[in-house]
């Protein structure tokens, strides 16, 4: 197998000045090693094939757990050759040594592999390489995976053979935990540490576990199960969510059970692939949250990319977009606002805030009102505030009062605070949460005014669980109040 | 780490040591062998003028540092324990390094001899003079100048590339002893802690 890799390295080492080759040899491996994962970090050396300097460098800077590996270019390929070099070699620098032609049969390729190891070195070969970067395997997202993986902690020697059977095995086994097939997910997880060194291979056994429990099969029927559960890493959940739809409900409701909001946010970027649609479906029902806000379309720049009623992930921040508003998602209520240009919302009149808390059923903790330059903060009594109080204050401040914050208890009863200036609601205890989907149902109705038909489309992706207003209207015997024109920009 | 000892050296060709020597010294950013791949050995490869035969030099390189920055070498290497025939295989690495001095070659700016055991003491001091150089052409004429005559030969020979060569060949003598004189590993550690600051990497 050649690939485009592979050729242009063998093209470049043509070039009769060794330090032009070389130079062009890096800027190959950099645009590889970039398109295998964009987040890492290469630099080059002005050395070559050199005993002590290294070619290039490795640097991981948004991952914590990765050290710097060292990557050393080697125009020999004979394995004597490669062990004697790879002993005058730092551990530390987990080095990767790249043989730039395709190892000769040897009977010193087992002793390669065993000085590798121990040096926590890679050494791979051109042909390997080749493997690792092609494009035409049947599951190009797990391979990249697994090149990943690799680049980011293989050990040992990996020759054409050898990275074939690790992307197939890896791949294969993917496969079979997701359909529960304990003999295929076990040699995964086998060659996995075999191949990776041990931080990296717990986090390839993680996503296999995690595949596997998707199954429904218990964790203790793999033989080579983990002691301990991992936490899927960021690569691992971005395959799980970019690679091949899974339509399987109950798979994704038992995924969302080993996983939080807080560790999809930590992804820097999730395109709004069918997975995540069916993750969110079900994380609607199982997560908890801290923190959304609504923006209306008209004020918003328009999403580019984003077909409406599907969810994204960008710079650590969950979006909803409807075709009238965008629901973010995040940790705290100064990420949403730090975001873009802070607006501030047209203020809704009293009587309708008091209407759309009953409808959805909150109970009301404290008020802040305005009217002109007056404003009326107020608490309830023993914490809770009467609908007879809120009239009271509000006819205190006359004719056209309107409501800037309100404290309400939504059912799972941890006080939430809805800012109709800015748009956001937040839990207001530093520790607490609530249901993201009690969340995300109290700040679309209490900042948007849908169309009945936006409505029912809205529900079929976010469940109105127990804040359908529709419902609630029947059960109310009161008519409706005739809302006001929708709250917009100012 | 301990390197440099007799398990390190064994079953390593000459030129292999020889690179990692040159390396220690960080004035070399980078070598390659003959043996280590086709391209490699193309790249160190040369004809003889005449008679359609190749010569081939055991590493090629390039070279860091004032006053040698940028330059290339090539180097013939003898993991010789005596002299054994090293005279006149020296000769005609002589003949080779005016053939490549003709031919403008690349790793032409610097003709190293690296050897294990020093040979013809008597002369040591006057191997890479002009006359030796002259000499060694004249003895390998047939493949730089055909059927010609010694007398002829000397006409023909080109004195400024003769200079040129003179100046440019490098005799270095190893030991194992002085093999195990690596750079240590924290000072390899400074080294490229300096390049970074530098921002050379």
């Amino acid at each position: 197998m050649v690939s485009t890799v592979t050729e242009s390295i063998s093209e470049a080492l043509e070039e009769i000045d060794p330090n032009r080759s070389f130079a062009q040899i890096k800027r190959i491996l950099v645009t590889t090693l970039r398109d295998m994962n964009p987040q890492i970090q290469v630099t080059s050396t002005s050395y070559f094939n050199h005993t002590h300097v290294p070619d290039m460098v490795v640097r991981w800077p948004n991952d914590d757990d990765l050290t710097d590996r060292y990557i050393y270019l080697r125009t020999a390929t004979e394995a004597n050759d490669l062990k004697s070099d790879i002993a005058f070699l730092a551990r530390e620098n987990r080095p990767i040594v790249l043989a730039l032609g395709n190892f000769e049969e040897s009977t010193g390729t087992r002793a390669l592999n065993s000085i590798s190891v121990d040096q926590n070195a890679l050494v791979l070969d051109l042909a390997a390489l080749s493997v690792l970067t092609s494009a035409s395997t049947a599951d190009s997202s797990l391979t990249r995976l697994v090149s990943k993986s690799v680049i980011e902690g293989g050990q040992g020697v990996l020759d054409e053979r050898t990275a074939a059977r690790l992307t197939d095995t890896v791949t294969t086994g993917a496969r079979a935990a997701r359909r529960g097939e304990r003999l295929a997910t076990d040699e995964a997880l086998a060659v996995a540490s075999t191949t990776l060194s041990p931080p990296i291979a717990r986090r390839l056994t993680a996503f296999l576990t995690t595949l596997w429990q998707g199954s429904g099969a218990p964790v203790g029927a793999l033989e080579r199960a983990p002691r301990y559960q991992q936490k899927l890493d960021e690569s691992s959940l971005e395959y799980l969510l970019q690679g091949e739809e899974i339509l399987d409900e109950e798979f994704w409701h038992r995924i969302t059970r080993s996983l939080t909001l807080y560790d999809l946010l930590r992804m820097r970027r999730v395109p709004p692939a069918d997975n995540l649609q069916h993750l969110m479906r079900a994380a609607l029902i199982s997560w908890d949250a801290r923190a959304c806000s609504i923006t209306s379309h008209f004020t918003a720049a328009a999403p580019r990319g984003v077909a409406p009623w599907r969810w994204s992930v960008n710079s650590g921040i969950l979006t909803f977009h409807a075709p009238s508003f965008i629901l973010s998602v995040a940790q705290k209520v100064s990420q949403l606002t730090s975001v873009g240009e802070q607006r501030e919302y047209e203020l809704p009149p009293v009587e309708w805030v008091r209407e759309r808390v009953q409808l959805l059923g909150l109970s009301l903790k404290a008020v802040t009102l305005l009217n002109g330059g007056r404003k009326l903060s107020y608490q309830g009594k023993e914490g809770r505030l009467h609908h007879e109080q809120l009239n009271k204050l509000s006819q205190t401040l006359g004719l056209g009062a309107t409501v800037k914050d309100i404290e309400a208890w939504p059912p799972s009863g941890m006080p939430l605070r809805y800012n109709f200036s800015a748009h956001t609601s937040s839990v207001k205890s530093p520790r607490g949460s609530v249901p993201l989907l009690e969340l995300v149902n109290t700040s679309v109705h209490l900042f948007t005014h849908l169309s009945s038909e936006e409505e029912e489309l809205l529900m079929d992706v976010i469940p109105p669980g127990s804040f359908d207003l529709r419902n609630r209207r029947d059960l109310l015997t009161r008519p409706e109040a005739e809302p006001p024109d929708t709250p917009g920009h100012r | 780490m301990a390197v440099g000892e007799d398990a390190h050296l064994k079953g390593i060709s000459g030129a292999k040591r020889a690179k990692r020597y040159l390396e220690g010294t960080m004035r070399v950013s980078g070598a390659f062998a003959n043996t280590d791949s086709p391209s490699c050995a193309r790249k160190l490869t040369l004809d003889w003028p005449r008679g359609g035969q190749t010569f081939s030099f055991d590493l090629g390189g390039s070279m860091r540092g004032k006053p040698y920055h940028s330059d290339h070498f090539c180097a013939e290497v003898k993991n010789y324990q005596g002299p054994g025939d090293q005279g006149p295989h020296f000769v005609e690495f002589l003949a080779k390094c005016y053939v490549a001095q003709t031919q403008g070659y690349l790793f032409g700016d610097h003709y190293m001899w690296i050897t294990w055991a020093p040979f013809a003491v008597k002369t040591w001091s006057q191997l890479n003079s002009t006359e030796k150089i002259e000499a060694a052409v004249i003895q390998h004429r047939e493949r730089i100048f055909g059927d010609v005559s010694e007398t002829e030969a000397r006409s023909l020979i080109d004195q400024s590339t003769v200079k040129d060569v003179s100046a440019r060949v490098w005799l270095i003598v190893l030991s194992e002893k002085q093999e195990t004189l690596l750079p240590l590993d924290e000072w390899r550690a400074i080294v490229a802690g300096e390049l970074t600051r530098k921002g050379e990497w």
